[in-house]
């Protein structure tokens, strides 16, 4: 039995046990001339201050603005001063008030935790912020002890800042509520869609020691690299001394001094928490790595991914704007969802995706679609799941129009204005070829059961930062009919003037984005031998893993079996 | 829905693989770890005569933020009182047309040299090089900030990056156990500002 619960018995405990009293006595909480009542009730207000952004773009938060702003669904605990039991607990409700029985005369304080939990019926959550410097801590609020007298009280807690008139001053009580705050907007949205979703338990780490260190990541000392939503594999260990095991979660910059916080930025937080939902009840098939707005031409998995998370954050926010804070709080950079961004537009472009879904989202202004929350979120968690193929804005737009066929020439004009005509999961019929003809001859290309080798190559006409740029890697389809032993092999060999061979080709066989076989030793040749592959439909993915360079890196690869 | 266990097979496989990868590289909002995505101490080592290979990779994944990698080397130990070199190397990936460059040290640490850069018209995976002077105070733990903002069309942005250095022989810190709360949990309670009307 968890706290949460035992918490709630005993206030459910409480609150019998006074109505029995009261209805004895007549009456509570102070008054009339006989014995002092058992209990009496506290109640109060829970809030936090937040720093907003500046009305200027470019100039960052804007502490002279503060908001005092309600803690939201977080537990509240009455405390015995003298041995640290718990009293009572409560729950604040979406104005941040809360309402506690508690024996009279007892020396007391309000403690109010930086977590929503919510068990039984659905919808149920489990959120909390900790400190990941700090044994992974939970962020609390403490009021002062003082006696719970004879008659009913009121206690509010305000979470302050901490923030002078330049820098971080004081403790920085609100940054936790701040954080949980977001996330309870980003799971009011998905509640809109699912009202009776289990989310899955999530902590989120912030400490004002955590900071971008630059290729270190050991969050007991804040090297977090920076805000990232992050699953681990198990035993995974990081770059401590000695090196040690972490939490999945959501991690989050802190560190003023080291120049970039984000537990302010609701941008920030909401992107990450796409991420979330998106691993959680969808599926994402992102191989992550640098990607850096409408410049970078990414692999079609990144690009949906990061450009979900934008637009999951604007839609959180209902604003097409994503700002982050920098240097301290006194600037910000900005992304615009709702302006297009002519660069480079297609299935390649995080920019492109995100601005096709908010456009589905938000209502109809420079485009006739306004879909809501809900249609978007059921492709997420239904079609893009299912695809043969991989995540990506061909296989969520495919998705949305099988769902919506009404609907289906307006997609395509939004798709289309984007530069994406790919009709199918697949890509099937796009032209868009990223500059180069034959990254788009190869996105998909079939490869057949003992047929003569093929030849492909890494591309890396935008560049090869993290393997993750469009060409970078080539998808070839396989269509397995049957389950066999198969044989998998990946050779490296020019392939005409002005390619190179590749020096270490790497093989991963997808089954809906989930691994099934893979080959990534090193040398020029790579073989994934007499392996049993069920019958299905597979992404077989390639690439040179000594990608560098602007020529095409080349290799031959087969598939052959019984 | 997908199956997380399956996700993590993929995680695990592709980790594995990755040898000495650090989660940081993983790290990027959501994604999987990257064979590509290397820390210094991986197999994919640069060339002998890569000007960039006896440099620190900083690996910048996760939320959105400027394209673009640091590389940083000190041109010795840093100690006590004496200045050292560090040269910073800034590597715009495809698509960036130019950059600009903020530093900033911490209390314990003074800079000498220019605190700011800007690279215009630069060509995607070449490395600028920014070199400025660092003079430690003290013995301790130390970063410098480094906040990067690129240029892509008309849309600026910024990623700031830690670079870590130590002086002097600085002891592993025991840390305080964290206050419990009745449960055993740890907890770390800050002082809120209370209004209160008594019973």
């Amino acid at each position: 039995m968890n706290l949460p619960y035992l918490g709630w018995l005993r206030s459910a405990a409480s609150v019998v046990f006074a109505a029995v009293l009261l209805a004895a006595c007549g009456g509570g909480g102070g008054g009339g001339g006989g014995p002092p009542p058992a209990t009496v009730t506290i109640s109060g207000r829970i809030t936090f201050d937040r720093i907003p952004f500046s009305t200027t773009p470019g100039d960052g938060l804007n502490p002279a603005a503060t908001v005092e702003s309600p803690a939201r669904e977080v537990t509240v605990q009455a405390i015995d001063a003298g041995d640290n039991s718990v009293l009572a607990t409560a729950t604040t409700d979406d104005n941040g008030n809360y309402s506690v029985s508690v024996p009279s005369n007892r020396n007391l304080f309000i403690r109010a935790r930086a977590e929503m939990i919510k068990t039984g019926t659905a919808p149920t959550w489990n959120f909390s912020v900790r400190n990941n410097t700090n044994s992974d801590a939970l962020y609390a609020l403490d009021g002062n002890a003082a006696s719970s007298g004879t008659a009913n009280g009121t206690r509010n807690l305000r979470a302050p800042t901490g923030f002078g008139t330049t820098s971080y001053t004081g403790e920085r009580a609100a940054a936790p509520f701040a954080i949980l705050d977001t996330v309870f907007r980003a799971q009011q949205l998905v509640l809109t869609a699912t009202p009776a979703t289990a989310f899955p338990a999530l902590s989120l780490f912030w400490s004002e020691e955590n900071r971008p260190t630059a290729g270190r990541f050991c969050p007991d000392d804040g090297d977090i690299g920076t805000s990232s939503y992050i699953v681990f594999t198990a035993g995974e260990q990081d770059d401590c001394t000695p090196p040690g095991t972490n939490s999945d979660g959501i991690y989050i910059l802190g560190d003023f001094t080291a120049g970039d916080t984000d537990e302010f930025d609701e941008p920030v937080i909401a992107h990450e928490f796409g991420h979330y939902v998106e691993d959680r009840f969808g599926r994402s098939d992102s191989i992550g790595g640098e990607h850096g707005g409408s410049a970078s031409l990414l692999d079609l998995r990144v690009a949906f991914g990061e450009g979900w998370g934008n637009a999951f954050s604007s839609m959180v926010r209902n604003d097409p704007i994503y700002r982050d804070s920098q240097q301290g709080i006194s600037t910000d950079f900005q992304i615009d969802l709702e302006t297009d961004d002519p660069l480079n537009e297609g299935w390649y472009s995080e920019a492109s995706v995100e601005e096709i879904l908010w456009d589905l989202f938000d209502p109809a202004n420079d485009d006739p679609l306004a879909l809501g929350f809900a249609p978007i979120y059921s492709v997420i968690t239904g079609a893009q799941v299912q695809t043969d193929a991989v995540t990506s804005i061909f296989s969520f737009t495919t998705g949305l129009r099988a769902a919506n066929p009404g609907l289906a020439s307006q997609i395509n004009a939004l798709v289309g204005a984007e530069n994406i005509h790919g009709t199918d999961d697949f890509g099937t019929g796009e032209t868009n070829d990223a500059g180069d003809p034959q990254i788009l001859a190869d996105l998909f290309r079939p490869i057949t059961l003992n047929a003569p080798p093929i030849a492909v190559c890494s591309r890396s006409p935008h560049g090869n930062a993290d393997a993750n740029k469009v060409g970078n890697r080539v998808l070839l389809r396989f269509d397995n009919n049957a389950s066999r032993l198969v044989t998998i092999t990946a050779t490296g060999a020019p392939n005409g003037g002005g390619t190179v061979a590749a020096t270490d080709p790497d093989i991963f066989v997808l089954r809906r984005g989930t691994l099934a076989l893979f080959g990534a030793g090193t040398g020029s040749s790579e073989t994934i031998s007499q392996q049993q592959l069920a019958a299905g439909n597979y992404v077989i993915e390639v690439y040179d893993f000594n990608i560098a360079g602007t020529l095409p890196r080349c290799m031959t690869v087969s598939v052959t079996g019984n | 829905m997908g199956s997380s266990l399956n996700r993590g097979v993929i995680r695990m496989n592709r980790v594995a693989i990755c040898l000495s990868i650090a989660a940081i590289a993983l790290a990027a909002c959501g994604s999987k770890p990257d064979p590509a995505a290397k820390g210094p101490q991986a197999a994919n080592a640069a060339a002998p005569d890569d000007p960039l290979g006896r440099m620190a990779r900083a690996v910048g994944n996760g939320k959105p933020g400027a394209a673009v990698e640091i590389r940083y080397d000190f041109s010795g130990k840093p100690a006590v009182g004496s200045p050292v070199q560090v040269q910073i190397a800034f590597i715009p990936h495809a698509g960036v047309d130019s950059m600009e460059i903020v530093i900033n040290g911490m209390d314990g640490v003074t800079l000498t040299g220019a605190q700011s850069a800007n690279f215009t018209e630069v060509e995607p995976q070449k490395p600028y090089v920014h070199t400025l002077t660092v003079q430690p105070d003290r013995s301790g733990v130390f970063y410098l900030s480094v906040v990067v903002t690129t240029q892509i069309g008309n849309q600026n942005l910024s990623r700031t990056f830690s670079v870590p250095f130590v002086v002097g022989n600085v002891p592993a810190q025991q840390k305080a156990a964290p206050q419990t709360d009745a449960s055993g949990e740890p907890v770390q309670p800050a002082k809120a500002k209370e209004t209160t009307r008594p019973g």
